[in-house]
């Protein structure tokens, strides 16, 4: 029904400049990536047919997800991508400025469905934000478009409200009106952000030094276990104790006015002998492949299953 | 369980137990640098369930004076209580616990993460299994050494 009303706003309209593609699928999750695939000639013949009709490069896709037959209240924008990706900024700004502006019906994000824009929910906002794409999964069926950078987003009906088909079939065809006149890939706004509102963002310059400052950790902790094993084996300290030194067992060393002493012994570097830490790292690494190969190849039907439901 | 059986077979000594951990934890930071430009939000979770794993000291065959205090190296009386609560600790946060603690049941997580790898091509389930799991696993094998 909402294709068919759609379908006769747009087909007697001559400002198209760009071709529409109706897809339906059976299911939201495989059907769209499998269409995708044939669409950029990515797929694997003996699962996926081939695409007998193709157009030109895809500009935009908009899913559109009204699962129950009342009116709704508000739109509900999910924009994670497969792997974390994410639709250029410039989309999902448009959805919701006509959804919000234009059409005057509400916009939410990641499942918050009431939002105050205090800090709290700004703050729950971005971190579910972080989670949904720190999984990688698919969260709609745009997101199999999101890989092929395209960019995709899913409107989805929630709540009880007056909103019927019409206002989810004017605010695509607002959308597509506003793509139609776009000769390139969206490219001027970001593709990297964390939403905490539908109208407000965090850039990544903002929130990458967080993660690489987790990640350096690591490497001092690396650097300084190190330089910790070229120290000798044995202890200075307990070897001379008493003030009584042998010659050449001091070393006097000077640097930019600054005068150490300290024992010979403890300035040498002990050999590092690599090899047997290096085959455990590598080869435990390693090994990850086969919970990796076991989780993904196996069927369900297999007793590796058989864990107790909570 | 792998760590009885290379203290007993291969017997490191304790300049190669530091490299086994400084090699394990270099991996790992290069590792999530190099995903945070790819999916920051993996990186980030994945940083801060890992971030234990550079604070543990595992125990040297002789106490020497040299080592600084840290976690297993402490009076011999409290040693194995601190062994302990940090090995229990580390198993909390193991990729193992965390899956289990995901999702209705752990069967349904399983299903989701091999349909997502077969069809959607995501490559989380990578970085779960191929790095984190054996720093962890490295991580726990030093506490056991």
């Amino acid at each position: 029904m909402q294709e068919k009303l759609l379908t006769c706003l747009i087909l007697g309209w001559s400002l198209w400049s760009k071709d529409i593609i109706f897809l339906i699928t059976t299911d939201s999750w495989a059907g769209p990536q499998a269409w995708a695939d044939a669409y950029h000639d990515a797929h694997t013949s003996h699962s996926v047919e081939s695409l007998p009709l193709k157009s030109g490069a895809l500009q935009g896709v908009i899913a559109v997800d009204y699962a129950f037959s009342h009116r709704f209240d508000s739109i509900h924008i999910v924009y994670d991508g497969i792997n974390g990706q994410l639709p250029n900024l410039d989309l999902v700004n448009t959805a919701s400025a006509i959804a919000g502006g234009q059409m005057g019906i509400g916009v939410c994000i990641q499942q918050m469905w009431k939002h105050d824009s205090g800090y709290r929910d700004r703050l729950r906002t971005m971190l579910r934000g972080m989670f949904n794409q720190g999984l990688g999964h698919a969260s709609g069926p745009h997101s199999s478009f999101i890989p092929y950078h395209v960019d995709a987003i899913t409107l989805q009906a929630v709540g009880d409200g007056w909103q019927d088909e019409m206002a989810m079939g004017r605010t695509v065809e607002s959308i597509f009106r506003s793509l139609n006149n776009l000769l390139e890939h969206f490219h001027q706004s970001f593709f990297f952000y964390l939403l905490m509102q539908p109208n407000r963002f965090v850039s990544i310059g903002t929130y990458l030094p967080s993660a690489m400052l987790i990640a350096v950790n690591f490497t001092i902790m690396a650097i300084a276990l190190w330089i910790q094993s070229g120290r000798p084996e044995n202890d200075p300290k307990t070897s001379s104790n008493e003030g009584s030194s042998k010659d050449g067992d001091i070393q006097v060393i000077k640097k930019d006015d600054m005068v150490a002493v300290v024992l010979r012994q403890s300035m040498t570097i002990a050999e590092r002998k690599m090899f047997l830490p290096l085959t455990i790292v590598i080869g435990i690494h390693f090994l990850g492949i086969i919970p990796l190969y076991i989780f993904n190849h196996s069927t369900p039907d297999v007793s590796l299953f058989s864990f107790p439901h909570q | 369980m792998t760590s009885y059986l290379l203290t007993h077979i291969l017997q490191p000594t304790r300049q190669q137990t530091q490299l086994i951990q400084s090699f394990s934890l270099l991996l790992l930071g290069m590792f999530l640098s190099a995903l945070a430009t790819l999916n920051f939000s993996l990186s980030f979770l994945i940083g801060l369930l890992s971030s234990p794993l550079s604070f543990i000291r595992p125990r040297f065959p002789k106490n020497t004076t040299m080592t600084s205090t840290s976690h297993g190296k402490k009076k011999p009386n409290s040693t194995t209580k601190t062994l302990l609560l940090t090995t229990l600790f580390l198993h909390l946060l193991s990729p193992a616990t965390v899956l289990y603690a995901f999702g209705p049941s752990l069967k349904h997580v399983l299903l989701k993460a091999g349909f997502a790898w077969n069809v959607h091509a995501v490559w989380t389930p990578v970085v779960v299994w191929c790095v984190w799991w054996p720093a962890w696993w490295v991580g726990v094998m030093l506490l056991g050494m």
